[in-house]
């Protein structure tokens, strides 16, 4: 079945630079640390295909994509936060779309060729978007391994965490392990705390690197 | 179970949920957790809230200042415009004749002007001249 792209905000919709600013004045530190938590995962889950350093700067770009009309916000519809989450997860995933990795094995010189327009191309350019190169990976399983050892004598986090890995969303995870919601809740808010007290931010490509 | 993931699939799996269970975090949990990372919840709140409202007004000066820079680009243009007001009093009679009977320029016509035959020479090139900068006459080849 085809999927229809999203409908645009109507004109008369769209929330003007006025109430834009109204929004952001009402929201609350709450919702702030929030935001800012969510940016920061995002930059941390994108490493090196972030087009920027820090958290915020993604939530700055999806406030100017607002500004500038590239995405609107219907106010009547969708909460301001919950506008924001939306714009940076879509800015985010498209880094990771049209990321291109900047350097290149010495000995792949050897495999470029030039097609018929002038373009230069290797045979590997393909493999490589799907590849992560070996210091990534190293640093992969290191933080893997770090999770893995915060959480050895907590069977509740490991299980959840055994679950994520598998790609379950949060109410596949509580059918999976019978998990109550306050339990999961519970368990997740255990994990999310020292995971971040522990530092672990696999975020190779941009000097930002807590991993040591 | 999760044996044909890479390390990096993995991880990323973790680190998303972790990301999205922010969202479902309470605003307790939330202030909580910034003070144990050792944040200032408000201060950090009012630093962000300033930052982007600074972005917002740039973005207003922007816009404006490019408004006005087109207008003045419009003006310009008008000075410039060459009319495509005939000469003589009679071809201009004929010519805001023919303009006031065209139903797509009604809404530039005020009732007075419909009055052709109580317009002076005057008036009818006057207002000839104003159509033309609104770019409703035809510019002279």
């Amino acid at each position: 079945m085809a999927t229809k792209p999203p409908r645009r905000v109507p004109d008369q919709a769209a929330a003007t630079p006025e109430e834009i600013a109204a929004a952001i004045e009402e929201l609350t530190p709450a919702d702030w640390g929030r935001l800012g938590k969510f940016a920061n995962s995002r930059i941390r889950l994108l490493g090196p295909k972030a087009e920027c350093e820090a958290g915020e700067d993604l939530l700055q770009l999806a406030l100017t994509s607002l500004l500038e009309d590239i995405r609107r916000w219907n106010k009547a519809k969708v909460r301001f936060p919950d506008f924001l989450v939306g714009a940076m997860r879509s800015i985010s995933s498209n880094w990771a779309k049209s990321y291109k990795p900047e350097h290149v094995a010495v000995l792949e010189a050897d495999l470029r060729r030039e097609n018929e327009e002038g373009r230069i191309f290797s045979p590997l350019d393909a493999v490589r978007e799907q590849r992560p190169d070996a210091e990534q990976r190293m640093r992969d399983k290191q933080i893997l391994e770090q999770v893995d050892a915060l959480f050895k004598d907590d069977e509740q986090a490991q299980m959840v965490l055994m679950a994520w890995q598998d790609g379950c969303d949060p109410p596949a995870v509580r059918e999976l392990w019978n998990l109550s919601q306050k339990e999961y809740n519970t368990v997740v808010r255990r994990i999310r705390r020292q995971v971040d007290a522990a530092g672990l931010m696999p975020n190779s490509g941009k000097g930002k690197t807590n991993v040591q | 179970m999760s044996n044909k993931k890479t390390d990096q699939e993995k991880l990323d799996a973790i680190m998303e949920a972790l990301g999205d269970s922010v969202l479902e975090a309470s605003d307790d949990e939330i202030i909580e957790e910034l003070r144990l990372a050792g944040v200032d919840p408000d201060a950090e709140a009012a630093r962000l809230k300033a930052k982007m409202l600074a972005t917002v007004k740039a973005f207003r000066q922007r816009a404006l200042a490019a408004a006005q820079a087109g207008y003045r680009s419009r003006l310009e243009q008008v000075d410039r415009k060459p009319y495509a007001v005939p000469k003589t009093p009679a071809a201009r009679r004929e010519l805001f004749s023919f303009v006031i009977q065209q139903p797509q320029y009604a809404q530039y016509v005020t009732a007075q002007y419909r009055d052709l035959e109580n317009l002076t020479d005057n008036d009818i090139e006057s207002y000839l001249q104003d159509l033309a900068e609104l770019g409703i006459l035809p510019t002279p080849e």
